[in-house]
């Protein structure tokens, strides 16, 4: 490691204080945008899927692809809000979470109630949250994207979600903005199709909404 | 937050083969990836702090490195440069990238809070206080000296796996790290 005999007491103080500690919370963080990556990579989905599903939250798919799931299962906290739960412990989740305004909108079609709870817009990302309710049975989010005032469709990403949690599943998604772009309110977010026992079921939950640019 | 002993030994003699391996398989599947993730997931987080990112920062720009290096991984050519300097490349990018957008602060100034188990208060306090000292001094070096002794002492790379980070010969820079020691020494001379 020593570069020159004369500097070996300035490398001894960089070696002792330019090491960083990842701490447990913030390596969640990062665990869950990385699993999320990995689970919406058209490369790794079962070829059936490739061409029709647009991203993956759900435990069961992270399971399905053999990705070890920290989802609920590593960062459950007693009681709270399946979003507290879902954010609860990660910093920049929880960074999102609270710069996000809420919006509090429902949709309820083919017996499937979708809420849109929050958003926040960054340079990078318009971040929803959205959690989906079903009358019987599961469901989880299947397909959406987003909308701005300027026609610009964001379909891509990366979130987290919980699973169905006792008949409702929430998601936590940050669209990505492409390179070069700005995008404007008011936006649309469009959920075109829902997750039911693992089969795409199309349905129209469409919601319109504004929230300031926000820095990350 | 004591050093440790294993980055002592430059990554090429450690990981790299294995590296390889994991790249390429990694283009079809997502358990390779995984184990790169795992691999440097640490390295990667720790030259964005050393680099001057805030804790929140550098855990999204980490983030943001696998997720860019997940969508190219098909480029990854294996070879002698390694996988490290790759994945430290676009870390190296996306930290420009942020600072671009917005740049959080000069460099980094805030301290670290003591974690549970670890030194106690009056230690941590003089650890914290000597970092925001050494950070202090290393911003008023020219930015390719501080990346390369981040990269050194952050990371653990070696001279020709920093070359292959910012763009240098291995020789090149030697000189640079001996420079830029050289010129901490001075600033630290200075400050006493």
């Amino acid at each position: 490691m020593t570069t020159d005999k004369n500097n070996r007491d300035v490398e001894a103080v960089l070696a002792r204080r330019l090491v960083f500690d990842l701490p447990d919370g913030t390596r969640r963080t990062i665990d869950r945008r990385v699993e999320a990556a990995i689970a919406v990579d058209d490369r790794y989905l079962p070829r059936a899927l490739r061409q029709r599903r647009r991203f993956a939250l759900t435990p069961r798919m992270l399971v399905g692809l053999g990705v070890a799931s920290i989802l609920l299962a590593g960062t459950a906290v007693a009681g709270g809000t399946l979003f507290d739960r879902l954010v609860g412990g990660a910093p920049l989740l929880e960074n999102v979470w609270d710069r996000a305004t809420d919006i509090g909108q429902s949709v309820t079609d083919a017996g499937y109630t979708v809420t849109l709870e929050k958003a926040a817009v960054d340079p990078e990302r318009v971040w929803v949250a959205v959690s989906v309710t079903a009358a019987a049975g599961t469901a989880d989010v299947w397909d959406m994207r987003v909308t701005d005032a300027n026609d610009v469709v964001l379909t891509g990403g990366t979130g987290v979600g919980t699973g169905s949690v006792n008949g409702t599943a929430a998601v936590l998604f940050g669209f990505q903005v492409p390179d070069g772009v700005t995008v404007n309110g008011p936006f649309t977010l469009e959920v075109t199709a829902l997750d039911v026992a693992g089969q795409e079921t199309p349905g129209s939950w469409l919601f319109t909404f504004d929230t300031p640019l926000t820095p990350r | 937050m004591e050093f440790t002993p294993v980055l002592a030994a430059p990554l090429e003699t450690r990981e790299i083969v294995g590296d390889d391996r994991l790249a390429i398989d990694a283009r079809r599947d997502p358990a390779a990836f995984a184990s790169l993730y795992e691999r440097h997931v640490e390295r990667v987080f720790r030259y964005l702090r050393a680099r001057g990112a805030p804790e929140d920062l550098a855990a999204d720009l980490t983030a943001t490195t696998f997720e860019r290096a997940l969508v190219h991984i098909d480029r990854y050519r294996p070879g002698p440069a390694g996988f490290a300097p790759w994945l430290l490349r676009i870390a190296r990018n996306a930290y420009i990238d942020a600072g671009r957008r917005s740049r959080p602060t000069a460099h980094l100034i805030e301290a670290d809070l003591p974690a549970a188990g670890g030194p106690s208060p009056e230690e941590a306090a003089i650890a914290s206080e000597e970092r925001r000292w050494l950070i202090a001094l290393l911003a008023r070096l020219p930015d390719v000296q501080q990346e390369a002794l981040a990269l050194r002492f952050a990371v653990g790379l070696s001279s020709r796996e920093i070359g292959e980070v910012i763009g240098k010969s291995e020789e090149a820079t030697k000189k640079l790290l001996t420079r830029a020691l050289a010129a901490l020494k001075e600033s630290i001379r200075h400050d006493d």
